[in-house]
């Protein structure tokens, strides 16, 4: 596999970052979506219970909600 | 960051695992984050042998039950600090880019935040700082963020370099 590429023109630079924060935009807010459904999830809310447990172990109270 | 902050006990995290690598934790005003790291091969092409280990790094706020921000909580730095640590010690030749997201005019605060976070946690971390502009002068700051043993180190400097056209590199 390559370990180098050749030299950007300003053009390709410029091309190669649009198309770069296109997709990460897009990925973005889908990233953000799966969190908030897997939070809702009765297999989130199991995890963050567990979490609960854990850190009043070591004297850190978080009620639920 | 005040000196308190650096030993504060952090939270209990968990794995989640998943293709983006997302861990949780939640907070003593019962805020849920997820630490995400998610695959970006596209960052440097996927002819380079070093896109494999290449992740987006981002903190979502997942859930808020507060009417208002959640105020400054101590334990959240070291806790996200233990959760990069995590990371990167399951792949020790991980690269991670971190995008400050412009969408509300907060990058810079994110920016300095961040940048606050990597000071005292960045062990053998080097950083290197830049940006990406879009044609409409959005300006997002970036950050890539490598183990300073990486054995592709040198290589992946020069193509970040060539991709954004210049950085400034903190240790």
């Amino acid at each position: 596999m390559e370990t180098t590429q050749k030299i950007m023109t300003e053009e390709e630079r410029q091309a190669h970052i649009a198309h770069f924060l296109k997709r990460w935009k897009e990925e973005k807010h889908q990233t953000e979506e799966e969190a908030r459904q897997r939070f809702q999830s009765s297999e989130g809310q199991a995890i963050l219970k567990e979490l609960r447990r854990k850190n009043a172990e070591r004297g850190i109270i978080i009620s639920e909600l | 960051m005040q000196k308190e902050e650096l030993s504060s006990p952090n939270y209990e995290f968990r794995f989640i695992g998943g293709s983006k690598n997302s861990y949780t934790f939640q907070t003593i005003n019962q805020v849920t984050y997820e630490i995400v790291f998610k695959p970006t091969p596209y960052l440097f092409g996927e002819s380079a042998i070093f896109s494999y280990f290449t992740y987006e790094f981002s903190i979502i706020l997942v859930n808020n039950p507060m009417d208002r921000e959640p105020p400054v909580d101590l334990k959240i730095p070291p806790t996200i600090a233990a959760i990069f640590t995590d990371f990167f010690n399951n792949a020790a030749d991980t690269v991670v880019i971190y995008i400050c997201d412009s969408s509300d005019g907060r990058q810079v605060f994110r920016k300095r935040k961040f940048d606050r976070w990597f000071e005292h946690y960045k062990y053998s971390f080097i950083k290197i700082d830049s940006s990406f502009d879009e044609a409409d002068g959005t300006h997002y700051p970036v950050s890539l963020i490598l183990k300073e043993r990486n054995p592709f180190r040198n290589e992946i400097c020069a193509q970040f370099m060539n991709i954004v056209g210049g950085f400034n590199q903190n240790k």
